[in-house]
């Protein structure tokens, strides 16, 4: 009896040892994986953000102590031996035989004739089946995935990879450029079937580059730099397409009222004649008239869009375009007036006319020049009068131009409209305005030259230029 | 005898006792099994089946092959409980006495019924008023008779094997629970086969078969009662037997949710009590030395499904005790944890 309980005894102390080695394996290798988790995101992102620690010594020291933490656990851990007979039980079909030894054996000489029987057959038993056909093999499940995570961490060190450039973060600004760009593309896609349906092969080539500039920044194919650069010509472009087509509407652009403008200040007239002050715009408030061609309105939306580009891209602008743009660059007569005192704007709806700054233009220059080759030198400064709010703000622009003052009183008076023709005004532009006239030239000789112009346009196109004075 | 010798004895006699049956029963293996299981539980068994199946003739055959009193009682509507306990009857007794002749005086003497014997076969039990199916209660469970105040013990061992009809329930008293609970195994027996019939065709109509041998008796059944008890069962594997029982009562965290919506009432502790007593048979009937969780599960059936009381959705959707009982036993693990 005595020989049969220690046999049965061992037996199960065996396989109890087997179990805890299984569970040894299974639990280092899931503290190694889970270990080797942490270690895999350190060296992943030790390329893209600088870590306090080696990526490689973090990975090996996380992967030893997982699967060091989950051995230890399991050698503490309890093994539950009825549980694992029972299961041996399950496996060999003995009937409960060892589970039922288990329970007899401390009494088994008191228990009966059957319980040393018992005792026996199941010592007999355990002594004749080797633990491995109980146990079967350890059971890692998570081996693979263990072993996956070692490889991409060993990859993830050995080519370290920068996630930002996998994965470029969205800023509000890369969002507020995206809206632009989705816009800029809409207004060209919508010029350039207008443009293609009355066969205006310049405006076509315009329209397109605009849409394709909108496409460039959605898909943020297009540096910030590159793209003030290619809105530059492409206004300059656009400026010139929208004085043409008002110019073939409204010949005389000078009397066109210009709506909004209701205010009861009084401008004073320009000191040069013949000149008439720009009012902080290249385009005149034809906006609303009944002669105002559609399609150069929505040119000259395009154009005022690609202005408020142009300021965003530059970090002067953004958001709430409207109240903050510089009203020297709004067209008169546009769409969403801007109020405020200080800042009339072109044909603005402020009514008081004395109390802002005509010009608007946040210090750029209105000049007014009409003389080839030197607009600013013969510019016309306008400074807006005082107001109740304090000094007039000087206007920042043509140095040598006259100056532009806007009599009377805050809200008292009638409105007076200033008209002005100028130059188209190059709104942050940062190219030299030297640049731009001879760019214009060029392009004056390449318009007359271009066949695909009709004859009948073709008159419209050299008063165009003329008017501008470039033209030889 | 070690251990194993008994154990090996009791299979052999097991094998010899349903071998010389077969001789007389043809097919019906399981049920004449079971019927000894009760037997060396210490228990009863209720059969239900069609006429002419051969329950009569099993339970006349068992005594036969066991070398024991059997007795058979009809029961009828009109059946008194006397009739089974028996009764005190006046007995005349003529006494000699001195200078007046012989003397004739009368006593009362308990006579005793039918149940007074080793094997009962209580036939059609179900066609017996209550009072009177009551009578058997005391005999079934304590396994003494009283009458006027005066306990009569039974012989050992006591079988009760109670017939019923299952199909002609006109004028019928079906089985209260109480009683039907003090059965260990319900049994039934199915039609047989094509080749079983042929086979009792030629036992019954030709020429009469030889006696059956004893094979056992009434020392030797009492020594094998005691030695199915004395079967090591795990404590989980009780447990396993108490869970199923636990199964089959309703608003029990167990409970099948066949159980929830079908069933009444579940078994009584008598359930695992016969689940446990017959898992050690079945264990030492194999020749084995310890019962295990099939020798549960093979017990679940006869001794859980006279035990599980339907509600009436469970009796309107045709619900069986057998679905109920398999529900459980797929439902229920063997080993926790």
């Amino acid at each position: 009896m005595g020989d049969a309980s220690l046999e049965f005894r061992a037996g199960a102390a065996r396989l109890a040892r087997r179990a805890r080695l299984h569970l040894v394996l299974r639990r280092g290798v899931a503290g190694l994986f889970y270990g080797l988790l942490p270690g895999l995101a350190a060296a992943a992102a030790g390329a893209t953000v600088a870590l306090p620690f080696p990526a490689a010594v973090f990975a090996a020291c996380a992967a030893a102590a997982g699967m060091l933490a989950g051995a230890a656990s399991a050698l503490i851990a309890r093994m539950d031996r009825r549980q694992l007979l029972i299961r041996a039980d399950g496996v060999l079909g003995s009937r409960e035989i060892l589970s039922t030894a288990l329970e007899l054996e401390p009494t088994a000489g008191r228990a009966g004739p059957f319980a040393q029987a018992v005792v026996e057959d199941a010592a007999g038993l355990l002594s004749r089946t080797p633990p491995r056909a109980i146990l079967g093999r350890p059971r890692l499940g998570l081996a693979p995935y263990a072993a996956l995570a070692a490889a991409l961490t060993v990859a993830a060190l050995v080519f370290p990879i920068d996630l930002r450039a996998l994965f470029p973060a969205t800023t509000d600004r890369d969002r507020e450029l995206a809206q632009i760009g989705e816009d800029l593309r809409k207004r060209g896609e919508k010029l350039a079937e207008d443009a293609r349906q009355r066969d205006l092969g310049r405006s076509l080539e315009l329209s397109q580059q605009l849409a394709q500039l909108g496409r460039d920044l959605v898909d943020r194919h297009v540096t910030p730099d590159e793209a003030l650069e290619r809105m530059s010509q492409l206004e300059s472009g656009l400026s010139q397409e929208y004085q043409l087509r008002t110019q073939q509407a409204q010949p005389d652009a000078s009397a066109i009222p210009s709506p909004g403008a209701e205010g009861n200040g009084e401008a004073a007239p320009s000191d040069r004649p013949g000149q008439n002050a720009q009012q902080g715009t290249d385009r005149p408030g034809t906006a609303g008239t009944p002669t105002e061609d559609p399609s150069a309105k929505d040119l000259g939306d395009a154009l005022d869009r690609l202005r408020q580009a142009q300021r965003s891209l530059k970090g002067q602008g953004g958001g709430s375009d409207q109240a903050q743009a510089p009203e020297g660059s709004r067209r008169p007569g546009a769409e969403s007036p801007a109020p405020g005192k200080g800042s009339p704007g072109g044909g603005g709806e402020s009514g008081q006319p004395g109390g802002g700054n005509l010009n608007g233009g946040q210090g750029r220059s209105t000049g007014t020049g009409e003389q080839p080759g030197d607009p600013g030198s013969s510019g016309v400064g306008s400074q807006a009068a005082p107001d109740k709010h304090g000094p007039a703000s000087p206007i920042v622009g043509g140095d040598r131009g006259p100056t532009l003052q806007a009599q009377g009183n805050p809200g008292e008076g009638d409105s007076t409209r200033l008209l002005a023709r100028s130059l188209p005004e190059w709104t942050g532009s940062a190219l030299p305005e030297d640049t731009i006239l001879n760019r214009y030239s060029r392009q004056a000789e390449s318009a007359l030259a271009r066949d695909e112009i009709p004859l009948d346009l073709r008159q419209s196109v050299k008063e165009y230029f003329t008017r501008i004075g470039i033209t030889k | 005898m070690d251990a194993r010798e008994q154990a090996a004895w009791a299979g052999g006699v097991v094998r010899a006792l349903r071998e010389e049956i077969g001789r007389a029963i043809v097919g019906h293996g399981d049920v004449v099994h079971d019927v000894l299981v009760c037997l060396f539980c210490g228990g009863h068994a209720l059969l239900e089946g069609v006429p002419g199946l051969g329950k009569t003739t099993l339970i006349k055959t068992l005594g036969q092959v066991l070398d024991l009193a059997a007795s058979r009682i009809q029961f009828t509507p009109d059946l008194m409980p006397a009739d089974i306990i028996g009764t005190n009857v006046l007995v005349p007794e003529e006494t000699q006495s001195a200078g007046a002749g012989a003397e004739t005086r009368r006593h009362v003497r308990f006579q005793r019924g039918p149940v007074f014997a080793h094997i009962v076969l209580a036939d059609e039990i179900n066609r017996a008023t209550p009072k009177t199916q009551s009578a058997l209660l005391e005999a079934m469970q304590e396994q003494t008779v009283t009458v006027a105040g005066t306990s009569y013990p039974l012989d050992q061992p006591f079988i009760v094997l109670a017939t019923q009809n299952p199909i002609e329930m006109e004028g019928t008293y079906p089985l209260p629970e109480a009683q039907l609970d003090r059965f260990f195994f319900k049994l039934t027996l199915g039609y047989p086969s094509g080749t079983e019939i042929a086979a009792i065709i030629e036992r019954t109509t030709g020429e009469p078969p030889e006696p059956l041998r004893k094979v056992i008796d009434a020392d030797g059944i009492r020594r094998l009662k005691s030695l199915v008890r004395e079967v090591p069962l795990a404590a989980h594997v009780r447990d396993y037997a108490i869970r199923l029982a636990l199964a089959t009562r309703p608003g029990t965290e167990t409970a099948t949710e066949l159980v929830g919506k079908y069933v009444r009432y579940g078994a009584s502790p008598r359930g695992p009590q016969a689940l446990v007593l017959a898992a050690k048979a079945n264990a030492l009937f194999d020749g084995r030395l310890n019962a295990g969780f099939d020798d549960v599960r093979a017990a679940a059936r006869q001794a859980l499904r006279h035990r599980v009381l339907f509600n009436f959705e469970g009796e309107a959707e045709g619900i069986t005790p057998e679905q109920v009982v398999d529900d459980v036993l797929e439902k229920v693990p063997a080993a926790e944890g």
